[in-house]
Parts: C-alpha cells; sequence; structure tokens
C-alpha cells in the first residue's frame, strides 16, 4: 500500500499545521468539536431518557383502559372541560355488557392535596379513592402493611396506602404503619406502603399518591359531581384493541351518540403515553442533530478554507512531490488525509471534553435524580464518523486543487 | 562519433516546438529542437535567460509536455502520455537536483531521500535500507535525522543528489545546482557529478555559467529556442 507509509507524516503535518497557527486551528476546529460535543451529550441525555421512560412506563399496564373524562393524548381543552361527567353507573352497564374484559376498577383522583404528619409536610399529592378492582388494574405492589380490605372498601374506613415519597418524607425514621397523618386536614390511618416506582414523573405515579377507599375519599371531599375514571383490563394483551373497541362501542351506547358523532369522553391508555414520550424524544433529538449539524457545516468550511491556505503554502512543497513522481491520485490522498487528520482531531477533543462533562453532570447535578446519564459509546462512534465524513466532504475540494497544480508553475513558486 | 537515433539514445527530442499562449499571441519558448543523449553520457544545456533552456529542461524532466515534436525516452515515445504516465517516469527515470534544493523542510534527510520510494510503492524496509545507502553514497550517512535547515548548502544539495538517485533513474538531470553554493562548495558538487559520471551515470547539467558547463564533456548551447551550437568539450 503506497500511502500507508505517508500516515505518520500527515499526522505530524496536521499536527505542525495545528501549532503553527493555534488560534486559526482552533476556531476552524471549534465548529466540529460543538457538533460533535452537541451529539454525544444529546445521545447521553436521550439514552438516560428513554431508560427513565421505560422504567416510569413499566409502572403502567398496558392492556388496560381507561374511561376518563380527559384524553390524555391532548385536544381541545375547553372541549373536554364541557364534556359531561363520568358516572359511576357507568362502571356497572360496561361490567354486565362488555364480554372481552378481565377485570374493572373505578377511582377518583384529586390533585394537589397536601399531606401531613406532626410538624412534616408533603405538597402536591394525588388522593386517589379506588375500589376493590384496583389492585387488578393497576401495577401498584404493597411493600409494607396491606391493602384495605372489603370491609374497608364499603364501609369508608378512614385507612390509607402511601408511596414511597411521601412515606420517606414524612417519616423519616420511623415506620408510618398505624399512624394518622392527615390528607388536606382529613386524617386517615397508614395501613400499607406502596413499593417504590421510580423514575422521571414520580410526581404522578404512585410514590406520590395517597390511595384510600373511593367512599372514604367521598366523605372526605364530598360527593357532588364528581367524574370517575373506569379502568378496564383487557383479557388477552393481544386483543386489547378488541377489548378498546368493545369499550368505545358501549359508551357510546350509554352516552347516546350517533356513529358520526365525535366522542364525548377519552379512552385513554399507557400506549399513548409512550408517543408523546417518542415525540419529544424525536423532537430532541432532532433538535440535536440540526445543532451538530450546523456545527458540521460551520467547521467543515473551516477545514475547507484552512486546507486551501495550506496548498497554496504548499504549492512548491506540491511541485517538488510530483516532480519525484507522486502522482494526482497520491496528492488527493494525502490532502484528503490531513483533512480528516484535522477533523478527527476535533472530534477527539469533543469526545475528550464530553466524557468528564457526563462524568461529572451524573455524580454532581443528577446525584439525587432517577435520571442517570452515562458516556454513550455508540452516539461517541456516530460522532466520529461524522467527523471523519465531514474531513473528507470539505477536503475534496482542496485536495483536487491541489492534485491538479501545474508541476512547473508549482516549482517556480515562492 | 556515433549518430544519435531515438533507438541508440536514452533521450532523443525531435523537432519540439513549445509554444506558449499569452492572451491572443502566441509565444515560441522552443522553435524545432533535434537533440539526443546517449547512456553515460555528461551534457551540459548552455544558454541565457529566454533563450528556452528552462522550457527545455522541464520537456526532458516530464514535467511539460511539447506542442508538437516527438520525445523518445529509452526509445519509447512519450510525447503523448498522460500525468499518471509521466509521473511514473519522473519517479523511475528522472532524478532532479534543483538550483534551490527543493527538500521538504520538514522532514528529515532520510525521510527526503525515501520520498521518491515511498511514491514508487516500495516497501517500508527495503525503502529505508537504500534511502540509508543513497546517504551513504553523497557521505552524509551520519545526518540523516537532520532537517534541511540543521543542514548546510553543500549538504542539502548532496541529500537532493541522494533522493534523485534512489530509484536508480536513467538520467541525473541538475538546473544550475551550483546556483545557490559559494564557489568553493560548487566545486565539490562538480567533483562529486564527475564521480558519478564516472560510476556510468547519465547527466544532463543546465546552467548559464560558462566555467560549470565546461564541467560537462559536450556542451550544448540554445539561443532563441533553438540549438545554437553543439560541441563535444572533453
Amino acid at each position: 500500500m503506497k500511502f500507508i507509509g505517508d500516515t505518520r507524516e500527515s499526522l505530524s503535518i496536521a499536527l505542525t499545521a495545528v501549532r503553527a497557527n493555534p488560534l486559526r486551528s482552533t476556531l476552524t476546529m471549534l465548529g466540529i468539536i460543538i457538533g460533535i460535543f452537541t451529539i454525544t451529550l444529546m445521545g447521553a441525555f436521550l439514552n438516560g431518557m428513554d431508560h427513565l421512560f421505560r422504567q416510569t412506563a413499566s409502572s403502567m399496564k398496558t392492556d388496560v383502559y381507561y374511561v376518563d373524562k380527559w384524553s390524555w393524548g391532548g385536544g381541545d381543552w375547553r372541549l373536554m372541560r364541557n364534556r359531561p361527567d363520568i358516572q359511576e353507573e357507568y362502571l356497572n352497564q360496561l361490567q354486565a355488557k362488555m364480554t372481552t374484559a378481565a377485570s374493572f376498577s373505578m377511582s377518583i383522583g384529586k390533585w394537589g392535596q397536601n399531606v401531613k404528619y406532626k410538624n412534616r409536610s408533603v405538597q402536591f399529592v394525588t388522593a386517589d379513592g379506588v375500589n376493590e378492582g384496583y389492585l387488578q388494574t393497576e401495577s401498584m405492589n404493597i411493600q409494607y402493611g396491606r391493602f384495605f380490605t372489603s370491609a374497608e372498601l364499603l364501609s369508608a374506613r378512614p385507612v390509607c396506602v402511601i408511596g414511597y415519597e411521601i412515606a420517606s418524607k414524612l417519616f423519616p425514621n420511623t415506620s408510618p404503619l398505624g399512624e394518622v397523618i392527615r390528607v388536606s386536614g382529613y386524617p386517615l390511618q397508614v395501613i400499607g406502603i406502596a413499593k417504590r416506582v421510580g423514575g422521571l414523573f414520580s410526581v404522578f405515579t404512585i410514590d406520590n399518591t395517597v390511595v384510600m377507599p373511593y367512599r372514604t375519599l367521598q366523605t372526605a371531599f364530598g360527593q357532588k359531581h364528581q367524574s370517575v375514571t373506569i379502568g378496564v383490563k383487557a383479557k388477552s394483551v393481544e386483543h386489547k384493541l378488541d377489548t378498546k373497541d368493545e369499550l368505545e362501542f358501549y359508551m357510546r351506547q350509554i352516552r347516546k351518540l350517533k356513529p358520526n358523532d365525535q366522542l364525548n369522553f377519552g379512552i385513554n391508555n399507557q400506549d399513548q403515553f409512550n408517543e408523546q414520550i417518542d415525540k419529544i424524544s424525536g423532537l430532541l433529538s432532532t433538535v440535536g442533530f440540526l445543532i451538530t449539524g450546523l456545527s458540521l457545516l460551520v467547521g467543515g468550511i473551516g477545514i475547507m478554507n484552512i486546507m486551501y491556505v495550506s496548498v497554496k503554502e504548499r504549492t512548491r512543497e506540491i511541485g517538488i512531490r510530483k516532480a519525484i513522481g507522486a502522482t494526482r491520485r497520491s496528492l488527493v490522498f494525502q490532502f484528503l488525509y490531513e483533512a480528516t487528520i484535522l477533523a478527527l482531531l476535533a472530534g477527539a477533543i469533543a469526545l475528550a471534553l464530553a466524557y468528564p462533562v457526563t462524568v461529572l453532570a451524573n455524580n454532581l447535578l443528577l446525584s439525587d435524580s432517577d435520571l442517570q446519564i452515562a458516556f454513550p459509546i455508540a452516539y461517541a462512534g456516530l460522532g466520529l464518523g461524522l467527523a471523519i465524513a465531514t474531513g473528507i466532504i470539505f477536503g475534496l475540494a482542496p485536495a483536487l486543487r491541489a492534485s491538479r497544480l501545474d508541476p512547473v508553475d508549482a516549482l517556480r513558486y515562492e | 562519433m556515433e549518430q544519435y537515433t531515438p533507438a541508440n539514445s536514452v533521450i532523443y527530442l525531435e523537432d519540439i516546438f513549445r509554444v506558449y499562449h499569452m492572451g491572443a499571441e502566441e509565444v515560441y519558448a522552443l522553435r524545432g529542437v533535434t537533440v539526443g543523449v546517449h547512456r553515460n553520457e555528461y551534457v551540459a544545456i548552455m544558454g541565457p535567460s529566454g533563450s528556452g533552456k528552462s522550457t527545455l529542461m522541464n520537456l526532458i524532466g516530464c514535467l511539460d509536455t511539447p506542442s508538437s515534436g516527438n520525445y523518445f525516452f529509452n526509445g519509447a515515445n512519450v510525447a503523448g502520455l498522460d500525468d499518471n504516465e509521466l509521473a511514473e517516469i519522473r519517479n523511475k527515470e528522472i532524478g532532479f537536483v534543483f538550483q534551490t534544493f527543493n527538500l521538504l523542510p520538514r522532514s528529515d534527510a532520510l525521510h527526503n531521500v525515501e520520498l521518491p520510494l515511498v511514491y514508487a510503492g516500495i516497501k517500508k524496509e527495503e525503502r529505508l535500507e537504500r534511502a540509508y545507502q543513497a546517504l551513504e553514497m553523497v557521505g552524509l550517512s551520519d545526518r540523516a535525522t537532520h532537517k534541511p535547515n540543521e543542514l548546510s548548502g553543500g549538504q542539502r544539495q548532496r541529500v537532493a543528489i541522494a533522493r534523485a538517485l534512489v530509484t536508480r533513474p536513467s538520467i541525473l538531470l541538475a538546473d544550475e545546482p551550483t546556483g545557490n553554493l559559494d564557489t568553493k562548495t560548487g566545486e565539490d558538487i562538480m567533483r562529486f557529478f564527475e564521480e558519478l559520471h564516472a560510476k556510468g551515470n547519465t547527466i544532463i547539467l543546465v546552467t548559464h555559467e560558462e566555467d560549470i558547463a565546461h564541467h560537462a564533456h559536450r556542451i550544448v548551447r540554445i539561443r532563441d529556442g533553438k540549438v545554437e551550437r553543439d560541441e563535444v568539450t572533453r
């Protein structure tokens, strides 16, 4: 191989070019450094987010559909607000008619409550009133204590199961079991603690929820005009869409909707949540790639510029090389090689910067968070690949110019 | 004296014209040059500036191609060859020695001498061995790791000669090789050329200095793009 022999020389020429004019070279490489740095950090973040979403999502069951006044997928907020409430009676009607459902649950959620125990308190807690179907449709696990008995559920006993976050904040050193806490002023005895879910949205998960019997919630917060949520678990995960269709059919019947009428209720599922998350990740990576692309464009133009200068400065050298037998091809390779090495050097600097940043960010900023990021090997590889491509693409024009110089003119060049 | 023919000459130029186009104007640098060089000749091409001797040297060195006429190198016509083929002839058959040495400033002596072998596609170990031998031949094996700016003018020119000879070319083409050297160093270089000639090398020397030209055994005088006189001097 004719060109392998030039590897060390090309590297040393590239390094000499960098040393000879550090400012110009640094500015040239800055674009590529920013580009590769961005894609690497973005990759670290996306990987971390993805892991976290999956962790959060796994706390919800994908084969459960929720009939709710609100649709999770978004939509016109004012329209949804004016929808009729989901009534308690629907539960019995659906239970009587549906054939593809395995179990049903009914609950009412109250957002933004506060919970107190002695002088400690937790804000923005969700209070859920649930019925006996709750354990079937939700993936809550009791870690300490127990769930409600049928008697407790029917008789509106003032008992509750609390999430991990609440338990750890209200009872940092003692066991909450048997203690009486106040949920927005209403006293409830803690009989169980749910296992921790973790994840980015712990505010919205069981971790930050007080679960109590449905009747208890009604007693505590009043009974009038409550829209409930009805959970319907499909008999088979594979045919869960049949369950959704059946649920929609009977809900239309209950609501007396004509075939062309828009739904005036929401049928929600974990999958919608995942779609939203995918949209967010998609947007994030689009922005990341856009920044990377623009930076690489700027960096590439810089490389092209520095290579044109290099060709100009080394015109005589090109003449000498031609006189002693360099072909056009070998000169194209030589200059492409140098451009690529410059770009790779910038890529390596970017990775050298990105690595400690990911580690420090993880250890300092995210030490208490469930979001954990690590140096993303795959994205780093992609970044180096992009750097190489940038070097080749933007080095081509200067390399071709070098190869086409007339040897007589080049040798005469001062 | 044996007649020059394409078959018995290392180089044989036949009715060579070289025309430059300066806008609408045509400038004739060479107007029908015919000249041959036998193996192991030592020829000086002489002429004042503007005579066309530089153009002739570039053509002989395959750095340029004639506008018309034939150029036989070892019997083969090279007038119509493409860039890559000319590069190969420059690499394998011609050793250049320049007035300004034209060494690569960032590379040490050994690497400068090795470079033609890189373009010839020769393996690393053999390259280094041959480059080292070439340096030894010019008496600079102890300067192998020196960069050109760490060498004297005479040493630089000797490194350049080692580079020119490392591929064992058919001709050594020297363009004013003593032009940038003081008289004594110039004489050393000319003595060295004489030794190379004695060892069997073919040397073509391009110069405008009469006393340098007289080191050669034959002088071809160029004036106004034509051969003015072609005489054997020694």
